[in-house]
Formats: structure tokens, C-alpha cells, sequence
């Protein structure tokens, strides 16, 4: 006959021993883990998913899983985009842009708005009439040139703020 | 002759060590056996042989400015700095065959790991350079001071140290992050090595795609004149000229490249979270847009603050920007600062009252990114200085400097990468992003350029609300319990920045309160809100939003307006070239309107491109600071009729009520979660049921009544019989007929894009914002930042009635962040798509002829 204090002391070793096998395992799944987090660190980073393209060979960029970008886009590619493009960036500057270069870097298909679009993404560098260089990069419409966002625009920083540009106020204003 | 006179570098010489004083003394000694200045490109005159190789690859280099090193009465006229390269001693420079430099960094994620990125900066001279100088047949970088080459050399120099120092320190920030238990929340992405977004490279078989090189290139003299700047889209370092001063450099002042490169570290860090292994997202974030605004100052005095990371000075651009009067002190015990300033916590130089203080120009304000950052740098460096007091390491050799900046550098890259996040997630897997369609950081990934940069733009508040509870969770949290909460947020509350009432540390998703970090990574739990100890909030003043209108509603004054209209034609076509010019287009219609329609009569006329200035007006007993104010599309509309997009305008305010057209109820009680604009869908050939609108409607006459409707509606109504291709922002190309991001509800009066949001400092106790900055500027200029741009369809009927409904959030607004239906935490961003954050500020005017 088995004491009631031998089971207690064989269900506590039973219990102590599934605690560190269950432990044990933790342990281990974590060291997995960690050691795949180092192969996937170890990666090297040109390894290069690329996205899935429709069928125009035109990629579709899936952000992240963003299902909004899965629709098929509304506008169709047209080369004309560039021209426009080129003069929607002149009238703005009233004609002193000089040495203007849009270098096309990307074509893919973006949701803006709601909307899927077919966009070009472009580096645009010019020189204004100082000779004085400027660079942005900036998303436009494949179809008709125009522009959707506009990013990495450069931080001046001028010898003296406060010659910086801004606007006059007219005089006819009275507001002493 | 101009001379260099900077009260500050006195200050300097006093702090001068003694090892220091004889080292320049030794170094004028030297160089006075060589006083020529500028020999010729390829001369060989007084250049150290290298026949042993004992000078391989070093180069002359000057440490410090002219100004540091050779005091006050150094003139930029007649400038040789043959007196501030010590000759004998050359240092070194690089080991590539070209001037080029390496970059590597340590990550340490259980384990060591590095990564290097061979050639990852080049120095050339200026834009007409496209090939890197080649290294000397004696295997040196020794060319005669004030050659080209000698600047070249000088530029990479100091680069290179910069780039150095934030790699070792951006090691410790990621091995100190992801030591913590993966339980702790994270921005600093794990995968940040694999991404290679550390650097200016991204997913490198796409580099073509999103930098135009993959490597910072330095122009050591470039055609800029009076400018030194960052160019991201390069990426680049310009360091510019005077034009008066033929011998005068930027790039002398080992300071301001400094700085430079602090914006370069800036947009680093700002795009952390923007790229995997495998993709990138299309955009950056940029910290700052044209003119003023509180994301350009962080980003100034950010890159201030990395200048005295690197060489411990409290003051920078003593030469470069002394020659113009204009260095900048980074600490209250400047002797260039206004006596009333000092360290102590009532001293301190804060936020707003001093955001547009000129130490050089004290009496005279001026609203600029430059100044308004001195807050930030100052705060930076007396919480360096409390680190170094307080967290045990002010026994380091060099009193805790290092240990303190590494610090500093790990809250702003975790800070800086949540900000800047587009991918919208916030927070990662293990070691990888999650793949949920969650999010909990600027909205979701389509919509997140437009959130960080406009909506939801990063200010004041946003940023140390972020930054506080870094310190929370990182210092105070891990490396130094000694610098414990209420020390943090009582030093913030010195610099006025205590701005928020809780660390927002919860982590809602951006569109539904339900849902929180541990939906998306079951490993991190739910988090707690962490409130802010409202006893620590005595100089930082909180104002209801209530209390924000345009001036025409509170004064009775004729000469007072609430908006000013800026139709000068030769203004304009300034305004919008030099917007240009910043990198801002602002894309205008074709054929219906234009700068030759401007007439110069201070009104708006049909045809125009007009600058609007709001004259906003503050009835609070408190400054305003911060004010914010959006003429973008938002969700203010319920949708009537999906065949035409025709809508009836929500009820936001007292001003447009149900009796003049508006809906009380309906999708009007809610907001829309995903932004969508009110264009038409076309596979569907319909509208969308609830959408973001744009702000301007129209008054329609019918019978006895008049009512505000949608553009799309009076133009259809009113008989003006207007197609498409006559409207404003329509454009085709042979293609199709079609514009299919067109928008038939800004036909006749829209705020251009990219020129639809504008920031104001601030606005002191019942004043105008023209009574608190301009009137007592100096030039009586508005900033570019002040102006929202409108343009006006050249059909539109003289007499017609336009309310355009702008929206209006500032810095130290008590109402305009938390929600008080869900104890007091933050709205979520969605909420920001409608008109609970914001004040409604109606801009009403009629088309005159």
C-alpha cells in the first residue's frame, strides 16, 4: 500500500518534471527563435523580393498587404505625362527654370485618394536663374503628367534667416 | 574689411583649456614658417614627403573654424587658414584609392553583427565635379591650404567624423533597444541592418529607384551663395560661398558641416521604419516644409544640437554664420543671450515666448525654422547635461560627454522613426514587420505621407509627447533610473514643452480603440496610459481652442481683418518661383486661371492666384503657440447623391446651420476612418458614400432661400453650363478624355495643393497675429509658411458667395488632442479626417469683379 505522502511526493516530482519540460521547450522554441532572427539577420540585404507585376509588366505595389492597392488602376500610361509634367513645373516658374532634368526612377501603380492610378515616380533637378541648383523627388499621374506628392525637398539654411523670402503686406491695408 | 565679432567666442576662449591655447599657440609658430595662403591647384610648396609612407593617406586638416582658433579679429576678407592646419601633424583621411569614405555600423540583436558600405560618402568641390579626386602618387591627401583639394579633403574629413560618431552611437541606441524584452514596445526597427535603411541605400537592387545614389556626396565649395544645405533627394551636403568675401567658405566652419549632417542624420532616422528587406515605400518623410513650422525648427535645432555632440561647444557657425551676425547659442549661459536668460528653470529659454528670439537681434523677432529651434537645441543640451550629472558617468574621461549624446541619439531614433513611419505600423515581429492590416502610427500606409507631413504633422507637442515617453521607457526605464519622471517632464515644463497631458504610450490603432498592439503582436501586451503629473505643468500654459478666431469676429476695428489677400501679380509669380525653387511645386491649372488674371486689388477676382493670409485672433489671457491651420480636404459632408458626388455640408459649428443647407445628422455624426476624396470611382461610375471634401462651398440662391452646396452642384444649378476640361485641375492627354483623379467639387475655387496648410508661431493674449509678429518685424513680411494659396476659376460670376472651411489646431491647445470621452487619451489619427480636433475657422469672401 502506497502512502498518501509517497503519492504526494511522486505527483510533485511528476509536476515539477513537466514544469521544466514545459520550461525546457520554452527555452528552446525561444533559442530558435533567436538563432532564426540570427540567419534572418544574417540574410544578406540584397536579397530581393520583388512585388507582384499585372499584366503589363507595370509593378504593383502592395504595400504592407494594403488591399486597396489591389484594384486595377483607372488611368492608362501615356509618354505625353513627361511634357506635362515639365510644364506644369515651368508656368510655376515663370519661365527662369534652366538645365530642368526629369529622370523617370519608377512606374508602378499607387492608390491615391481612393483611387488607383498608374504613377511614375521622378527625380526633378534644375537651377533657377542664380545658377543655384535644386532637387525633389516627386509622384506623378502616367497619363497626364499631374503631380500626387512631392517629397525630399532640401533644407536650405542661409547665412542670414532673415532674408529669407515671404511676402509684403500691401499698404492698403491699415493696421496701425 | 569685415571682422568676425561674436561675443560668444570670448565665451569660448574662457573655456579654452590650457593644453588647447598652447597647442594654437605651437600651431601659429609653425605656421608662420609658411605664410602663404592659396598656392595654386597641384603645387607642391611646403608639403610634408612621404617617402617612408609614414603619411599615407593622411591629409591637412583644420579641427575647428578661424573663429574658434584665432579669435574675434579674424577677418573673412582677408581669411588664410595656413595658420589653422597643423602642417607637421596631417591626419588621417581615408584608405580608398579616391576621396571617398567608408561607413560601417554595429548591430548587435543576439549577437554581433556589422554591416559596412564601402565609398558611402564622396567629396567633391562643387556640381560641375563628377569624378572623386584620385589619391596622391605618394599615397597622401596633402594639398596646399585654401586649394580646392584642401577643402575637399577638409569636407571629408569632418563628414566622416560625423557619420562615425552616429554610428557608434546609433550601435548603442539599437543594442540597448533590443536588449529590452520583446515585451517592450519598439520603433527602431530589428530588421533596420537587413533594410539597409541606416543609410541613404534602402533595398539595394531598388537604390536606383528611391536615391538617385546611394552614397552622400559632399560639395566642399558649391555655387550656393550665403547658403549651406541639405539636399535628400541627392542626397547632399552643399557648403557655399559670400560673394563679397572671394577667400570665404562655409565649409571652414567644421560646425556648420556638422549641422549639416545632422539634417542628413535627421532624414536618416526619420525613414527607419520606411523599407524591409524586401520593399520600400515609395515616399520619405521630410521634418520640415518651406517657411516656418515647428517639424522645419525641430529639424534646425536638432542639427544644432549634433554640431556640439561633436565638439562639445554650446554655440555654433561662429565664423560662418558670425560673418553675417548670426551664429546661434545652444545654452542660457551664453554671454550672447539677453540677460534675463539663465539656467534656471524660470531662465530657461522657453517655448513660446522665445520662439522667435534672435540673440543677435534681440529686439526685433523673427519667425524662422533657425531661431524658432533654439528652444530644441538648448533643451537637448541641458538634458545632456543632466544625464551627464545624473546617470553616474560624469567620472568618463570626458565627463560623460559620449555615454550622454548616445543616449540622446537613442531618443531621437526612436523618436524620429515613429514619426516618420509610413508603413504605419508602429511597431514590429520579432524580426520582421507584422502582417496585419493594422495600424497604429499616421493613419494607414496610403494615406501616411499625407498625415506626417500635413494632417498630422509633427510639432512641438507631437514630438516631446514622443520623446518624453522615450525617456520614460528608455532612460529612466534602463539606463539611468536616476533621472526618473518627474525630473523629466519638470525640465520639459522649463522649456515650456510640457504640452501634453499623457505619453499617449497605449497603443490604440489609428482607427479603432478596440484595437491595440497586442492584436498585432500577441508577444507585447496591452500597455498602459501613462499620465502626465499635472503638478510638473507651471510655465506650460494650455488654451482652450475655443478661444482661437479669425480676427473679424471679435474686433469691431475697420482697418482689422480676418484674411489678407495677396493678388499682386509680380508678388505672386515671386511667390510661386521661390516655392519652386524650395522644391515645392504647386500645381496649377491650365486655361482657367493664371497669374495674368491677377489685378492687384486686394480681393478675390475671377481668374486669380491668390496668397490668403488668415489674421487669426487669440481672446484667451494666454499666448497661443503653434497654431496650425488646414485648408486640405476633410470629412465635414454627408454625400446626398452618389451619381453626382452632390453633397449637404455637416453641422461643425454655429456658423452654417441647418436652415442654410447643412445636415445635423447621418454619416455627419461620425467620421470616416479611410481617407477617401470626393472623386468618382470608375468601375463603379459613383461616388463614394462618405468621403473627404473639399473645403470650399458655394452659396446657391433657390427662391426665397439660399443654401451652401457643393461646386459640382452650382455649376450644374446656377446654369453656368462649365464642363469638365473648363473646370479647375482638370487635365488630359491624347490618351483619354478622362482625368480620373479630378475632382468636380473644387471646379470653381480650390487651395492648391501642397499650398493647402499654414503655421503661425504664435498669437499673444488678445492680440492678431499681425499685432504679435509682423507689425513689429523688421521687414513687416509674412513668411512663405504663413500663406495658403488659392486659385479662382476665370468663369465664376462676380458677386458669387464662397465658405471655405478651414480647420485650426495649435501647440498648447488644452482641447484639441485629447479626447475627454475616453479619459482624456488621444484622439486617434482617423479623428483627425474630421472636425473634433480642430477649431473651424470660415473663411467667407465674394468674387469681385
Amino acid at each position: 500500500m502506497i502512502s498518501r505522502s509517497k503519492i504526494f511526493t511522486i505527483f510533485a516530482v511528476l509536476v515539477l518534471c513537466l514544469v521544466w519540460s514545459m520550461q525546457n521547450m520554452k527555452k528552446k522554441a525561444h533559442e530558435l527563435a533567436r538563432s532564426s532572427a540570427v540567419v534572418a539577420q544574417a540574410v544578406p540585404p540584397n536579397t530581393l523580393v520583388f512585388p507582384a507585376s499585372n499584366k503589363n509588366g507595370r509593378e504593383v505595389i502592395t504595400r504592407l498587404q494594403d488591399k486597396q492597392t489591389q484594384k486595377a488602376p483607372s488611368n492608362k500610361p501615356d509618354p505625353q505625362w513627361q511634357d506635362n509634367f515639365e510644364k506644369i513645373l515651368v508656368i510655376q516658374s515663370g519661365s527662369k527654370l534652366r538645365d530642368l532634368e526629369v529622370k523617370k526612377l519608377h512606374s508602378f501603380v499607387w492608390s491615391v485618394g481612393g483611387q488607383n492610378l498608374n504613377v511614375e515616380s521622378v527625380l526633378v533637378s534644375f537651377k533657377n536663374e542664380k545658377n543655384e541648383s535644386t532637387k525633389f523627388n516627386a509622384l506623378v499621374d502616367s497619363q497626364n503628367g499631374k503631380i500626387i506628392q512631392t517629397w525630399n525637398q532640401p533644407v536650405k539654411d542661409p547665412g542670414n534667416p532673415r532674408e529669407n523670402f515671404g511676402v509684403k503686406l500691401d499698404p492698403r491695408y491699415n493696421n496701425e | 574689411m569685415i571682422v568676425v565679432r561674436q561675443r560668444m567666442i570670448k565665451t569660448n576662449q574662457r573655456h579654452l583649456p590650457l593644453g588647447s591655447a598652447l597647442l594654437f599657440a605651437a600651431l601659429l609658430a609653425l605656421s608662420s614658417c609658411n605664410p602663404t595662403e592659396v598656392t595654386p591647384t597641384g603645387s607642391r610648396s611646403g608639403i610634408l614627403s612621404n617617402k617612408d609612407g609614414s603619411y599615407d593617406n593622411m591629409g591637412y586638416v583644420y579641427e575647428e573654424s578661424p573663429a574658434i582658433l584665432g579669435g574675434a579679429a579674424v577677418s573673412a576678407s582677408s581669411i588664410n587658414m595656413a595658420p589653422y592646419v597643423y602642417r607637421k601633424y596631417p591626419k588621417a583621411i581615408t584608405s580608398n584609392t579616391i576621396l571617398t569614405g567608408n561607413c560601417g555600423m554595429n548591430f548587435y540583436f543576439y549577437g554581433n553583427y556589422s554591416d559596412s558600405l564601402d565609398n558611402c560618402i564622396q567629396s567633391l568641390g562643387n556640381h560641375t565635379d563628377f569624378q572623386s579626386l584620385p589619391r596622391q602618387a605618394e599615397n597622401t591627401w596633402m594639398y596646399p591650404t585654401g586649394s580646392k583639394e584642401f577643402y575637399q579633403v577638409n569636407a571629408l574629413y569632418h563628414v566622416q567624423k560625423g557619420v562615425d560618431t552616429f554610428f557608434e552611437k546609433m550601435a548603442y541606441a539599437y543594442k540597448k533597444i533590443h536588449s529590452l524584452p520583446l515585451a517592450v514596445p519598439k520603433s527602431v526597427p530589428s530588421y533596420l541592418r537587413s533594410s539597409n535603411m541606416f543609410w541613404f541605400t534602402g533595398v539595394s537592387s531598388l537604390d536606383s529607384q528611391i536615391f538617385r545614389n546611394s552614397f552622400l556626396s559632399s560639395y566642399s565649395q558649391c555655387e550656393a551663395a550665403n547658403n549651406a544645405s541639405f539636399d535628400p533627394a541627392g542626397p547632399s551636403l552643399c557648403f557655399g560661398y559670400h560673394p563679397s568675401y572671394p577667400n570665404f567658405f562655409f565649409v571652414q566652419d567644421p560646425s556648420i558641416i556638422y549641422h549639416e549632417f545632422g539634417h542628413a542624420m535627421v532624414s536618416i532616422m526619420m525613414n527607419m521604419r520606411n523599407g524591409t528587406a524586401t520593399e520600400t515605400h515609395p515616399f520619405r518623410s521630410n521634418l520640415g516644409k518651406f517657411g516656418f513650422d515647428e517639424a522645419g525648427s525641430l529639424n534646425e535645432g536638432i542639427a544644432d544640437y549634433y554640431s556640439y555632440v561633436m565638439n562639445k561647444r554650446t554655440h555654433i557657425g561662429e565664423w560662418a554664420l558670425g560673418l553675417y551676425n548670426q551664429s546661434r547659442p545652444m545654452s542660457e549661459s551664453d554671454s550672447a543671450h539677453v540677460p534675463a536668460l539663465d539656467t534656471t528653470s524660470e531662465g530657461r529659454l522657453s517655448y513660446p515666448q522665445y520662439i522667435n528670439y534672435d540673440p543677435n537681434n534681440p529686439n526685433i523677432p523673427i519667425e524662422d525654422v533657425h531661431y524658432g529651434g533654439q528652444i530644441v537645441s538648448h533643451y537637448m543640451v541641458a538634458l545632456t547635461e543632466e544625464f551627464k550629472s545624473q546617470c553616474g558617468i560624469s567620472g568618463d574621461a570626458d565627463g560623460g560627454h559620449a555615454a550622454a549624446t548616445s543616449y540622446m541619439v537613442l531618443l531621437l531614433s526612436e523618436t524620429l522613426s515613429e514619426l516618420g513611419d509610413l508603413n504605419a505600423k508602429g511597431i514590429d515581429d520579432f524580426t520582421i514587420p507584422f502582417t496585419d492590416a493594422t495600424y497604429f502610427n499616421n493613419l494607414d500606409p496610403t494615406n501616411s505621407f499625407l498625415w506626417t507631413q500635413y494632417v498630422n504633422k509633427v510639432t512641438y507637442r507631437r514630438f516631446f509627447q514622443v520623446f518624453a515617453k522615450n525617456i520614460y521607457k528608455y532612460i529612466t526605464g534602463s539606463v539611468c533610473s536616476g533621472f526618473d519622471k518627474n525630473e523629466s517632464e519638470k525640465l520639459l515644463d522649463d522649456y515650456g514643452l510640457l504640452l501634453f497631458k499623457n505619453y499617449n504610450d497605449n497603443g490604440n490603432s489609428t482607427k479603432s480603440r478596440t484595437l491595440a498592439y497586442t492584436n498585432a503582436v500577441p508577444f507585447i501586451p496591452a500597455q498602459a496610459l501613462t499620465p502626465v503629473s499635472e503638478n510638473n505643468r507651471r510655465k506650460s500654459v494650455l488654451v482652450s481652442k475655443t478661444l482661437l478666431n479669425s480676427a473679424t469676429a471679435v474686433a469691431n476695428s475697420s482697418s482689422t481683418v480676418g484674411f489678407y489677400i495677396i493678388d499682386n501679380r509680380t508678388d505672386m509669380q515671386n511667390l510661386l518661383a521661390d516655392l519652386l525653387y524650395k522644391g515645392f511645386p504647386v500645381p496649377l491649372s491650365t486655361g482657367t486661371a493664371g497669374v495674368d488674371y491677377n489685378n492687384g486689388n486686394i480681393k478675390v477676382s475671377p481668374g486669380e492666384i491668390v496668397a490668403v493670409i488668415p489674421n487669426l485672433y487669440n481672446s484667451s489671457n494666454s499666448t497661443m503657440a503653434g497654431v496650425h491651420l488646414l485648408a486640405n480636404d476633410w470629412d465635414h459632408v454627408n454625400v446626398t447623391d452618389r451619381t453626382t458626388g452632390n453633397f449637404k455640408p455637416c453641422v461643425v459649428d454655429t456658423v452654417t446651420t441647418v436652415d442654410q443647407g447643412a445636415e445635423a445628422a447621418l454619416t455627419c455624426t461620425t467620421t470616416e476612418t479611410d481617407y477617401k476624396r470626393l472623386v468618382k470611382n470608375t468601375s463603379t461610375n459613383l461616388f463614394p458614400a462618405n468621403a473627404a471634401a473639399p473645403v470650399c462651398m458655394v452659396q446657391l440662391e433657390s427662391g426665397n432661400s439660399t443654401r451652401w452646396v457643393s461646386q459640382n452642384e452650382f455649376r450644374r444649378k446656377q446654369g453656368l453650363t462649365l464642363q469638365d476640361k473648363d473646370c479647375l485641375g482638370y487635365s488630359t492627354t491624347g490618351v483619354s478624355e478622362t482625368d480620373f483623379s479630378f475632382n468636380p467639387h473644387e471646379c470653381l475655387a480650390r487651395f492648391l495643393p501642397g499650398a493647402s496648410d499654414a503655421f503661425f508661431s504664435k498669437i499673444n493674449p488678445s492680440k492678431t497675429y499681425y499685432e504679435t509678429v509682423v507689425k513689429d518685424s523688421d521687414s513687416k513680411h509674412f513668411n512663405a509658411g504663413n500663406l495658403l494659396i488659392m486659385e479662382v476659376n476665370k468663369w465664376v460670376p462676380p458677386g458669387t458667395k464662397f465658405r471655405c472651411r478651414l480647420r485650426a489646431k495649435f501647440g498648447n491647445c488644452s482641447d484639441c488632442y485629447t479626447d475627454a470621452a475616453n479619459a482624456n487619451d488621444d484622439y486617434q489619427d482617423s479623428e483627425y479626417n474630421g472636425p473634433k480636433p480642430y477649431k473651424v475657422i470660415n473663411f467667407d469672401f465674394d468674387v469681385n469683379d
